[in-house]
């Protein structure tokens, strides 16, 4: 069975929910907006392992799970938690069975996209920058820094440069300008990534396994998604293709969304990798077929798992049919 | 240089700090990071990075060991910069320091993650399956929505506590076979500290019940362990 876990109102989540119904995939949602009711029980002794979560009348043994697709999201912008202490009992419950369902996700033996674990890479630019260095791409002179001096020091020897957050939080890629030299002294509050600017064309590999899904970005911004943007399926040269596989199992993950530049001397640089790309923005911009290709991924999946593990719980789930929880599709 | 990661209402941690020679450790916390803490890390040059640690300007490479007593830092430790920011500053310190922690090569007690700046990082789920899947005996376990669950008490007796620092088991009259569990774990965990409490089960076999990965330096003997460790 593949199970989503998410939001419906999420793009990548709803295009893929929307791919693996029109299959006929042995599916099932669970619907993120229910942690602060459902129910997460596990068990563990020396010979056996079981896990159900439960919501509303509906049961799901874990174990029937042979694919996960999870798109995480902050309980905490749920009406549920408007006037509600940040921690108080609801918090503290919907945290709880938010944090024993990924660690259950993470430690079976299902293929879930992705485990926490390896897309916590994201969260620090620099850890990532060096496993993307020694997957073989080329990466901008990069320097972090929590001190101003230091940092003017930089900025002398390379005038040419964008800043941006160091950790998974999303910031806007902006050169730095004259305006922003004013405020340097502002780093000593707050570690700050400075980048020499890389010119040439962005590219964006999807990579799904050993499947890769490239497109030609052209936007008339640095950061193209806040510009005026076009963006045209293309093939990455095979060795690039490669080297975008290898990073992506390096940080162990099955699915991932990679951002590349392309300079004028053929040189290819990474800027960052996606663990949990937000592909519908893409797919909507070119209209390259990403979230049909990632159900396509998710159902071979599912056929090999189901292929060598043992089967004794697979069917012992109960369904409501018209639950809008834990729906069945 | 050692450094002692720590929060400043952790009061151990200087005392860890001070049974260093002089000079010789740094405390740094999210709260006096501004004042204690100044770094410019060079990506691809990491040890030719320029750090001012407590007022003493030093490069990566002369850091010799980190000890760690918190995994994450809190927003709430940042009371200099404005409430609303708070979070944000947070993320970026945390994410400035997994990377750097993961550089340096040096004695970490303990080693960091992606997911945290000492220890496994790891949910009981994940830890107790791993522990089983490396042959040391795990006491049955329950739990609802991250809550334990009574499972009956299949063991005698209270639990045995035993910290494991650098390979030397901390506390004296520990069972042998309970060492050589820590250090079974200590080794497949890559952790050179780690803590449990111990279950004995009827058959006379010890059970592992609770494990904890970030080093606790509010206990005396830890602390000289731990500087036993780093100076060795």
């Amino acid at each position: 069975m593949i199970l989503l876990v998410g939001r419906i109102d999420d793009d990548p989540m709803a295009m893929v929910r929307a791919a693996l119904a029109q299959a006929r995939a042995d599916l099932l949602f669970f619907d993120h907006r229910n942690v602060f009711t459902s129910e997460i029980e596990w068990s563990l002794s020396a010979s056996d392992e079981e896990c159900t979560v439960t919501v509303g009348d509906t049961v799901l043994d874990m174990s029937a799970v042979d694919v996960a697709y999870v798109r995480g999201s902050n309980f905490f912008d749920y009406d549920e938690m408007r006037g509600e202490p940040v921690d108080g009992p609801l918090a503290v419950r919907a945290a709880h069975f938010e944090a024993q369902l990924y660690a259950w996700l993470d430690s079976s033996d299902a293929v879930i996209i992705n485990r926490s674990g390896p897309s916590a890479a994201n969260n620090s630019k620099p850890y990532q920058l060096e496993l993307i260095q020694r997957a073989g791409f080329l990466v901008p002179e990069t320097f972090i820094s929590n001190d101003a001096d230091a940092v003017r020091e930089f900025l002398a020897e390379n005038p040419d440069t964008v800043y941006k957050s160091i950790s998974g939080v999303r910031s806007i890629v902006r050169k730095l300008e004259d305006r922003q030299r004013g405020f340097i002294d502002d780093v000593n509050w707050c570690p700050t990534c400075f980048q020499r600017v890389v010119g040439g064309t962005n590219y964006r590999a999807h990579v799904l396994d050993d499947r890769v899904l490239a497109l030609r970005i052209e936007s008339d911004q640095l950061d193209y998604r806040y510009g005026r943007t076009t963006m045209v399926a293309t093939e990455l040269p095979p060795d690039v293709a490669d080297r975008c596989r290898r990073l992506t199992a390096m940080l162990g993950l099955w699915f991932s969304g990679i951002d590349l530049m392309r300079t004028q001397r053929d040189d290819w640089y990474c800027f960052e990798v996606n663990p949990s790309p937000g592909y519908s923005y893409f797919e909507m911009v070119s209209g390259q077929p990403i979230s049909a290709a990632l159900a396509q991924f998710m159902m071979e999946a599912e056929a090999r798992v189901r292929a060598v593990r043992p089967r004794t719980k697979a069917e012992r789930y109960n369904m409501s049919p018209s639950g809008d929880a834990l729906t069945e599709t | 240089m050692f450094l002692v990661l720590s929060n400043v209402a952790n009061e151990s941690a200087q005392q860890l700090v001070e049974m260093f020679p002089p000079g010789a450790a740094s405390l740094v916390t999210a709260s006096n990071l501004n004042v204690s803490f100044k770094a410019g890390i060079c990506f691809g040059d990491f040890s030719a990075s320029k750090l001012t640690i407590g007022g003493v300007r030093i490069s990566a490479g002369e850091i010799s060991g980190v000890i760690s007593s918190i995994a994450y830092f809190l927003p709430q430790e940042f009371y200099y910069i404005e409430p609303a920011d708070r979070e944000y500053v947070c993320a970026e310190v945390s994410a400035f320091f997994v990377y750097f922690l993961s550089q340096l090569r040096c004695k970490k007690l303990n080693p960091s993650t992606t997911k945290t700046l000492t220890g496994l990082g790891l949910h009981r789920v994940e830890w107790m399956k791993a522990v089983r899947d490396v042959g040391v005996p795990v006491q049955s376990a329950r739990l609802r929505n991250g809550q334990p669950v009574d499972v009956g008490t299949r063991h005698r007796g209270p639990l045995m506590r035993a910290t494991c620092i650098g390979g030397t088991i901390v506390e004296e009259g520990i069972p042998d076979r309970v060492g050589e569990h820590l250090h079974v774990l200590s080794r497949a965990f890559s952790m050179p500290y780690l803590c449990a409490d111990f279950a004995t089960a009827r058959d006379g076999e010890y059970l592992l019940a609770d494990l904890w990965s970030v080093p606790d330096v509010t206990v005396p003997a830890n602390r000289e362990a731990m500087v036993r460790f780093m100076q060795a």
